[in-house]
């Protein structure tokens, strides 16, 4: 999944310089940030696609958030007496063997597959950006190192890399979370989860970083950011103020991607018996823990599959929405 | 560096079908010889469930296939009865600690050599040797020896009232010497590598996808087995292993989806009394957390467990767990001994439960306030699906709501090592003696880390013990004080269970999860 | 001359990467709590035999000096636990053909039928065909691979009984095929309608066609071959995934192949097996990788090597 979600459409590697000529004109001359965000926005709205999936992320965030706190039944309930039950008015999305409410699972179930996206997402771009950003601006040995150390990262088998780092850090992050009161809170998600996000953030910031790299040798010919190298300011400075903010539109275009990957990893990993601690649910075990039922009771496969297929698509639709408002090459079509 | 290896394999293969080729040629001829029997389909076990090295074999699908293809001085018959199998007479001494064993005339490898009594002699210290799950098993024969070619003479430690069923045991089964020494242990993993002694001979092995077993013409009771060729499927996904079974494509599967026991109930599920306990395990050791070494919380976390409710859950027609000794063990009177020993639980399990509240409460937990946050692990979806209603006990009774269940990948490295507050636990007796029960909470035995010395004097008093009674006494006495310091829960008392094709097949020997397909036959 | 050295240096490098991720594999395949004989009915006392017997008892380093003399003489040891005995080279080459075979008609059909689609759906963006593509699309990259599996096994094998439940009995590549075929496919149709749509943007085009060259010469010629790149740069890690097989097809439909290794060899930290599998995936990228990097060489000679 790394090798095929991580890869991003127009740029790869070599791919920037078939860029038109005209590129950085149209690029610096949106330097102004609010006239940039406006017209992406603009842009934006007029791909019903985009919009669409906009308004159905939206909608299933309030299912998950909302949802919830509405329901008369908690996530953990295990309702005596109406185990097994189909789909009906008083379980809308039926219950499990053990008498728990299907929908308010599933609710929770979004809750967490979401987190698990978002923050995968986000550390992603921040170990990403940082590392390509560097990367790209060092430029020569420096740069040839750690390119390769990212290939080396692409070539590892990544299901054996998941499984192992998971095991590997399983055992210190469980003491970790039970003996420091600070990570009390996440005793809840059980140690499996943080896994899941030091995993994704370890793995997959590799096609973050080839892509802000891209990005920042090709902003990095561009006469300003030359200009300013040249009277000294400081690479620190030079990343925040002119090449960060240049990437930002393909970085939070990458990042949108990115969370229906991590969403697809968390639901395989549960289907390994590795995700989330029970009786927290995650969408992707919900998923696997139905496959054993399925001849019985398929509607317990139905609903959270349903629901992660929709995440993943809206995701996947709106970041390409997004993508084509913020790249300004888009605009001459 | 690859390609060189590769070169070795071939080298290696090729040498291996030249060495047998001579012996396989035999089999071909013989094997056109109609014998009149049926083929069948079966799937019992994935690929790493498969060894035919019977001193390591240790999963019930490994010893059905050792069952097929070897023979001890013991056997199944077509009732399931243990009968002499490679055994001709066998004399006792009065004292009941020395055996004289005779070995039948008309014994043979599948290579054509004689089965002798020095391949036992050899076959007992190769599985001590090869340090597999069983290399203890037959730690009671103090001396073995081979008098001649068909006389064994054997000593043990104190008489035993299973032995027969010990030396039908896989563990037990003659080895060749030659053949281990001129393969090693890869032996095991090659049919045309391995000989066989018993009613089947191994003629093709694709891993990780089927085995195929042939009957052997040479075999002294060929008469009797009425299948000539069995293709062994190896699947790892219960379901697909049920959805073979459904669309005919086996006869038998030793797995499917608990969930669809419903559905198979009526198409060829059956249960067999099986001698397992399926029980919850607390961490004594200094890793787990400082609350569980409270034997009052213990109790009561072990008293508010809604057993029946567990047992609906899973629908497995499992039998309620009052004592860890699972039931069908009889003592010197003949009675069942579950019936003679104090239960762990009340019938009334209101009672039960206001007891556990009361003991919380003395603990200092009223109401499950300030109970530390606890981890429950557990192996796989089903044993996840029975910790997770038990969680849900002690949160609606106990009011702890602090306990989360993970399924961990590295379970038995995980419990081994200490790494939970509370696990599964299962144990299931491999022949029915109780020793084989209460040996597993003697100190140093245990993953609770479990030590007590009254109870480790109990049990060892009782295995050396010489007199019925007096040992019954003694056995009473261990599971009484495994009640009181509760380091596992006993929950229930699960079936063996498989699926059979019963509308078209007949046939079927069954034993203490092994199956034996030589008898089956067409309806 | 200057086209071999570069490709010299590449594969110098490809061998330090392989070196690289051997090494990494080797210690922390070892840093996992548990060892390969643990059971329930194992005892202390036998495991530890059996740890003594295989060496694992000595520190990790000369564990890991003796790995790599052997797999310089090409041995790569026997597995442990899933198939006790038998040589790590037989076993990986063994499954590797049967996830090869299955590998290679799943790849196949994704780019048969991702490709031609993507590339309709690009030049006619906007219409109904580029809707109905991009709607099969999105919908094939958001099932979960298990999901699908199950379904398939649920409708056709159970239901209507139209195809054998396990691989090994006739028709049983079908559903293992598609399996393994509906994420790339579906992913080669979005790939293929971005790249299109973006070479067809780009001025040089534009002017091709201010010049007079026909629409279906400057699609043909030009839009087709230069939109291969983004395609070619898929194929490559793309094959090697496929070819190794996917975890989920192979275990829910009983394939014996190469891709169950990944996962279950860790579950029983059969090291042996899991350092196989490794060594020779992680060869096969590089390896599909270099094969990539010369096709864009041959492709466009501009595009500098990495």
């Amino acid at each position: 999944m790394k090798n095929i979600l991580s890869l991003q459409l127009p740029v790869e590697k070599g791919d920037y310089d078939k860029l038109p000529a005209d590129f950085y004109k149209t690029q610096t001359s949106q330097t102004d940030e609010i006239g940039f965000w406006r017209s992406s926005w603009r842009r934006l709205r007029e791909n019903k696609i985009a919009m669409v999936s906009l308004v159905i992320i939206l909608a299933i965030i309030v299912f998950a958030v909302l949802g919830p706190i509405l329901s008369p039944y908690s996530y953990d309930q295990q309702v005596h007496g109406d185990e097994n039950l189909w789909p009906c008015l008083k379980h809308p999305f039926g219950t499990d063997r053990l008498g728990r409410d299907l929908m308010v699972r599933c609710m929770t179930g979004t809750r967490i597959s979401l987190l698990v996206g978002v923050v995968s997402a986000i550390i992603v771009m921040i170990i990403g950006s940082i590392y390509g950003a560097i990367s790209g601006l060092l430029g020569g040995k420096a740069d040839t190192i750690m390119m390769r150390i990212v290939d080396i990262i692409y070539s590892v088998p990544e299901i054996l890399l998941i499984v192992v780092i998971k095991l590997v850090i399983d055992q210190p992050l469980t003491n970790l979370v039970d003996n420091v009161p600070f990570f009390h809170p996440l005793q809840k998600l059980g140690s499996g989860l943080i896994a899941i996000f030091i995993v994704y953030g370890c793995l997959y910031w590799v096609g973050m970083a080839r892509i802000v790299r891209g990005q920042v040798l090709q902003l990095k010919e561009m006469e300003y950011v030359t200009a300013s190298d040249a009277l000294g300011a400081p690479n620190g400075w030079l990343i925040r103020q002119h090449l960060l903010p240049n990437c930002m539109g393909q970085i939070i275009a990458t990042m949108m991607m990115q969370i229906p990957s991590a969403i697809f990893t968390e639901a395989f990993l549960s289907f390994l018996g590795i995700g989330v601690s029970a009786p927290m649910a995650s969408l992707g075990s919900l998923t696997s823990e139905a496959l054993s039922g399925i001849n019985r009771a398929p509607y317990r496969m139905l609903f959270p599959a349903v629901l992660i297929s929709l995440i993943i698509l809206a995701f996947n639709l709106f970041g390409d929405g997004l993508r084509d408002a913020l790249d300004p090459k888009m605009k001459k079509r | 560096m690859i390609r060189k290896g590769l070169l070795n394999v071939l080298a290696c293969t090729v040498a291996a079908a030249m060495i047998a080729a001579l012996p396989a040629a035999a089999a071909e001829t013989e094997k056109e010889a109609p014998s009149g029997g049926i083929s069948i389909s079966v799937t019992d076990g994935s690929e790493d469930a498969m060894d035919i090295n019977t001193a390591k074999v240790a999963t019930l699908a490994g010893m059905s296939v050792c069952r097929h293809l070897f023979e001890g001085l013991y056997k199944l018959d077509e009732k399931g009865d243990l009968v002499p199998g490679q055994l001709k007479d066998e004399k006792v001494s009065d004292d009941g600690k020395t055996y004289t064993f005779t070995l039948r005339d008309d014994i043979t490898w599948s290579d054509g050599k004689p089965v002798t009594a020095g391949d036992f002699v050899y076959g007992w210290k190769y599985l001590k040797d090869s340090a597999g799950d069983y290399s203890t098993l037959l730690d009671l024969i103090t001396d073995a020896t081979a008098k001649d070619d068909k006389t064994l003479v054997v000593t043990l430690a104190y008489p035993c009232a299973y032995f027969h069923s010990l030396l039908a045991f896989p563990s037990a089964y003659p080895v060749r010497e030659d053949i281990v020494k001129a393969n090693g242990d890869s032996y095991a993993t090659d049919p045309d590598k391995a000989v066989y002694n018993g009613p089947y001979e191994l003629t093709d092995w694709t891993h990780q996808q089927s085995m195929t077993l042939t009957k052997r013409t040479d075999y002294y009771d060929a008469d009797k087995i009425t299948v000539d060729n069995i293709s062994w499927e190896l699947m790892s996904d219960s379901a697909t292993m049920a959805n073979s079974f459904k669309s005919g494509d086996v006869i038998y599967s030793d797995t499917y989806p608990e969930e669809d026991a419903d559905s198979l109930m009526d198409n060829g599920l059956h249960f067999e009394e099986g001698y397992n306990t399926y029980c919850t395990m607390f961490n004594l050791g200094d890793s787990g957390n400082e609350v569980l070494k409270d034997a009052r919380v213990r109790k009561a976390l072990s008293l508010a467990i809604d057993r029946e409710r567990v047992i609906s859950i899973r629908g497995l027609q499992d039998e309620l767990a009052d004592t860890y000794t699972p039931g069908g063990l009889t003592d010197a009177d003949g009675t069942e001994f579950n019936s003679t020993v104090t239960p762990w639980f009340s019938d009334d399990h209101q009672k039960d439960v206001d007891e556990a509240k009361e003991l919380m409460k003395e603990a200092g937990y009223e109401d499950g306030k300030d109970f530390p946050a606890l981890r429950y692990i557990v192996n796989n979806d089903s044993r996840k699906t029975v910790a997770e209603a038990i969680v849900s006990d002690w949160k609606d009774a106990l009011g702890i709501d602090s306990i989360t269940v993970e399924t961990v990948e590295n379970f038995f490295s995980a419990r081994e090592s200490g790494d939970f507050d509370i696990a599964y636990f299962g144990w299931y007796m491999d022949y029915p003696d109780i020793s084989n029960m209460l040996v597993t909470m003697t100190t140093g035995q245990n993953d609770a880390k479990y030590s007590n010395t009254k109870y480790d004097d109990a049990y060892n008093k009782a295995v050396a013990e010489t007199d019925e009674k007096a040992r019954w006494k003694d056995y009473d006495e261990c599971e009484s004080i495994l009640a009181e310091d509760r380091p596992i829960t006993p929950i229930l008392h699960s079936k063996n269970s498989y699926l059979f094709d019963d509308t078209n097949y007949d046939g079927l020997v069954y034993y203490c999860g092994n199956a034996f397909f030589g008898y089956v036959t067409q309806k | 001359m200057a086209m071999f050295e570069k490709i010299l240096k590449r594969v110098l490098l490809a061998a330090v990467s392989l070196f690289a991720i051997i090494t990494i594999t080797f210690f922390l395949m070892n840093i996992i709590p548990g060892d390969p004989f643990m059971s329930e009915k194992a005892t202390e006392e036998t495991r530890a035999i059996l740890i003594a017997k295989y060496g694992l008892d000595k520190p990790l380093i000369v564990q890991y000096g003796r790995y790599l003399q052997n797999l310089f003489h090409g041995d790569m040891g026997t597995s442990y636990v899933l198939q006790k005995g038998r040589a790590i080279s037989t076993i990986v080459t063994e499954s590797f053909a049967v996830s090869v075979r299955l590998g290679l008609k799943a790849l196949i059909a994704a780019i048969l039928i991702g490709v031609p689609l993507g590339c309709i759906a690009g030049l006619f963006k906007g219409k109904a065909a580029d809707g109905a593509i991009r709607v099969i699309s999105a919908i094939g990259i958001s099932i979960p691979g298990y999901v699908l599996a199950a379904v398939l096994m649920l409708v056709l094998a159970v239901n209507l009984k139209a195809l054998p439940v396990s691989y090994g009995k006739p028709g049983g590549e079908v559903m293992p095929i598609i399996v393994l075929a509906v994420y790339p496919t579906c992913y080669l149709m979005r790939l293929t309608r971005a790249s299109i749509l973006e070479v067809l943007g780009q001025d040089y085009l534009k002017t091709e066609r201010a010049r007079g060259m026909g629409e279906g010469r400057v699609i043909f010629i030009h839009a087709l071959k230069n939109s291969l790149i983004p395609i070619i740069t898929y194929l490559g890690p793309l094959t090697a995934s496929i070819l190794t097989g996917g975890f989920v097809a192979e275990s829910v439909f009983n394939v014996p192949g190469l891709g169950r290794y990944f996962v279950n060899a860790i579950s029983a930290r059969d090291y042996t097996l899991i350092m196989g599998v490794t060594v020779f995936y992680a060869a096969l990228i590089i390896t599909m990788n270099l094969i990539c990097d010369i096709l864009y060489q041959v492709v466009d000679p501009r595009i500098q090597m990495a």
